[in-house]
C-alpha cells in the first residue's frame, strides 16, 4: 500500500468532486477504460475521488458523455510541487549554491595537524610542509602527498618516517622521530655528595676515591675525584702523590652509597580545633569569556567562616578552540568551628602522624630504609605533645659534577 | 429444469473432474471480507448504484447489495474493487 501511495505521489494526482445523475455509469466506464479511481467517497449527492494526472485528460470525454459535472479540489504530488517551485527561483538557486559551496569547500585542505612528535616542535614540521606545498587553503588535487612526505624526510633529518593522510578537509602528518643515542659525556668531572651521610660503600670505576668507607661526608664534598695524580709508594708502604707531576683529568664514574638520616618533627595539642560544615551553602556563578569575568549571581557571602569549592565547566576542547567560554561555579560552605578534647594517646598519635608525613616528604622514593624511630620529647608543657621521627636510609648520594661547574 | 441450470451442472462436473477451481470455470466472483470493514470483490461486472449507505455491484448472473455506513470505494479496477466502511448487510439478488 505504501508503494502504491508513493507511486501516486510521484505521478501526481487530483482530488475531484463529481456530481451528476449517472455517477455509477461513469465509474463503470472508468473501470472499463482502465482509468484508475481510488478513495471514492460519497458525500452529499456527489462523490469525491482521487485520479492521476494522466487519467484526467481521458476522463473528460466520459464526463461529457454521462453528463456529470467535475470540479478539481486539490492538486497533489511531486509534479505540482515542482510546478509551484518554479516561482521560487531564489530557493532553488540557494539549494544549488549550497551544494556547490559544499563541494567546492570540501575540495580544499583547511587544517594541517601533526601527530607523533616527541621532542621536535610541531612548527618545524608545519614550516617544512608549507614549503613543500602542504598548507591550509590549498586545493587537494594540487598537493602531491608522496612528494611532501619525501621533502619532509629530506629537510628534517631528525625524523625517521612520515605519512600524510587526508581526512576530509584535514591533513594529518604522522611523524616518527629518530631515536638518537646521546654521545657519552667525556668531559672531566668529579662525583660529589648530594647529602650529608656516612659512606657505607664506595666503588670508583674511573677516578680517585677521595673518601673511604666509614667517612662522614658533607653535602658538596668530592667523593671520587676526576683529577688523577700519579702516585708512588713512599717508604712507609703507602701510595703518595708524586710532587710536581701533572694530573690527568678524567670523567669520574662510580657508585657511592651512604647512610643518610632524616628527621621530622610533629606536635599536637590536647585541644583540637575542628571545622565542620553546617550544610548551609551559597553559590556564585561566574562567566568567563576571553579573559573577562562576569559574576552572574551577585551578592555577598552571608557566612563568617566558610570553605570555598570551585567547579569550572568549559566547552569541550574542539578544533582550534581559541574563543574559550567557560563558567565557574563557586560554592561557599558555611563551617562551624568547635574544639575537641583529645586524650594523651590520641594527641601522641596525631603528632606522630604529622611527623611521619613530614618525614615522607623528605625521603626520596625507592631508597632502602634501614631504620625508623619515633621519639616522644619530654617537655614541661602538659597540653602539647611533641614528637620527633628519625629515619635512616641507605642511598646513592653521588652526583656527577663537571669541573667548570664546580669552579663557578 | 432450465437449460442454463443443466449447463451449469455439467460445467461443475467437468471442473471437479479436471480439478480446476469452480470460480474460473463458472465465472463466479470471489469475495473476501475483512471483518465488517473491508470487502474485496474480484471478477465483478460493474457498479449499479453507489451511495454512502448502499452499494450494488453487478456480478455474473446476480447482483450483490451491500448496505452499511460511510461506504467508500477503495480501488476501482476492471477486475477487482474494494469497498471500505462499516458493512452491515449483504444480500444476493437475482435479476
Amino acid at each position: 500500500m505504501l508503494s502504491f501511495r508513493l507511486l501516486n505521489y510521484f505521478h501526481g494526482y487530483l482530488i475531484v468532486n463529481i456530481s451528476g445523475f449517472a455517477v455509477e455509469k461513469l465509474i463503470n466506464l472508468c473501470m472499463y477504460k482502465e482509468i484508475l479511481l481510488w478513495d471514492v467517497k460519497y458525500h452529499g449527492d456527489s462523490i469525491y475521488t482521487k485520479i492521476r494526472i494522466g487519467d484526467f485528460r481521458r476522463i473528460r470525454p466520459l464526463i461529457r458523455k454521462t453528463r456529470c459535472q467535475m470540479k478539481i479540489l486539490t492538486r497533489r504530488g511531486l509534479p505540482f510541487q515542482i510546478y509551484r517551485m518554479r516561482h521560487r527561483k531564489m530557493l532553488i538557486a540557494g539549494g544549488v549554491l549550497f551544494c556547490v559551496c559544499l563541494f567546492v569547500l570540501s575540495s580544499f585542505i583547511w587544517f594541517v595537524e601533526v601527530t607523533g612528535l616527541i621532542s621536535l616542535p610541531p612548527e618545524v614540521i608545519m614550516q617544512a610542509a608549507r614549503q613543500a606545498g602542504l598548507k591550509p587553503g590549498i586545493l587537494k588535487t594540487k598537493v602531491d602527498l608522496k612528494n611532501v612526505e619525501h621533502r619532509l624526510l629530506v629537510e628534517i633529518p631528525d625524523i625517521a618516517w612520515t605519512g600524510i593522510t587526508l581526512r576530509g578537509t584535514r591533513a594529518v602528518i604522522e611523524v616518527a622521530e629518530k631515536t638518537t643515542v646521546l654521545p657519552e659525556d667525556k668531559s672531566p668531572a668529579n662525583i660529589v655528595a648530594t647529602k650529608d651521610g656516612l659512606v657505607e660503600e664506595l666503588i670508583a670505576l674511573v677516578g680517585d676515591a677521595a673518601v673511604r668507607r666509614g667517612d662522614t661526608v658533607r653535602k658538596g664534598q668530592i667523593l671520587i675525584s676526576g683529577l688523577i695524580v700519579p702516585k708512588a709508594i713512599d717508604p712507609g708502604g703507602n701510595p703518595a702523590p708524586v710532587p710536581g707531576a701533572p694530573g690527568q683529568m678524567m670523567h669520574a664514574q662510580g657508585i657511592v652509597k651512604a647512610r643518610v638520616w632524616y628527621q621530622a618533627y610533629g606536635e599536637a595539642g590536647l585541644v583540637k580545633e575542628v571545622n565542620r560544615r553546617t550544610g548551609r551553602t551559597f553559590t556564585q556563578v561566574v562567566l568567563k569569556a576571553g579573559g573577562m569575568e562576569k559574576i552572574v549571581k551577585q551578592g555577598m557571602v552571608p557566612f563568617a567562616d566558610y570553605e570555598v569549592e570551585e567547579v569550572t565547566k568549559s566547552l569541550p576542547a574542539w578544533r582550534n578552540n581559541t574563543l574559550s567560554v567557560e563558567s565557574k561555579i563557586v560554592t561557599y560552605y558555611e563551617i562551624e568551628k568547635s574544639q575537641i578534647q583529645l586524650t594523651a594517646d590520641e594527641a601522641r598519635e596525631e603528632a606522630k602522624r604529622i611527623a611521619l608525613t613530614g618525614l615522607q616528604a623528605q625521603v626520596p622514593e625507592g631508597v632502602q630504609v634501614l631504620s625508623r624511630k619515633v621519639e616522644v620529647l619530654k617537655t614541661a608543657e602538659t597540653d602539647l605533645i611533641r614528637v620527633k621521627a628519625v629515619m635512616e636510609t641507605l642511598e646513592d648520594i653521588g652526583l656527577v659534577l663537571p669541573f667548570h661547574n664546580a669552579e663557578s | 429444469m432450465s437449460l442454463r441450470v443443466q449447463r451449469q451442472r455439467l460445467q461443475k462436473k467437468l471442473a471437479n473432474l479436471l480439478e480446476i477451481p469452480d470460480d474460473i470455470v463458472l465465472d463466479l466472483p470471489r469475495i473476501t471480507l475483512l471483518g465488517n470493514m473491508q470487502m474485496l470483490i474480484e471478477n465483478h461486472k460493474g457498479i449499479v448504484e453507489y451511495t454512502g449507505e448502499r452499494v450494488r455491484v453487478r456480478l455474473n448472473r446476480d447482483e450483490l447489495l451491500i448496505s452499511g455506513k460511510g461506504l467508500a470505494l477503495g480501488n476501482l479496477q476492471a477486475e477487482e474493487l474494494i469497498i471500505e466502511g462499516e458493512i452491515t448487510g449483504l444480500s444476493f439478488e437475482m435479476n
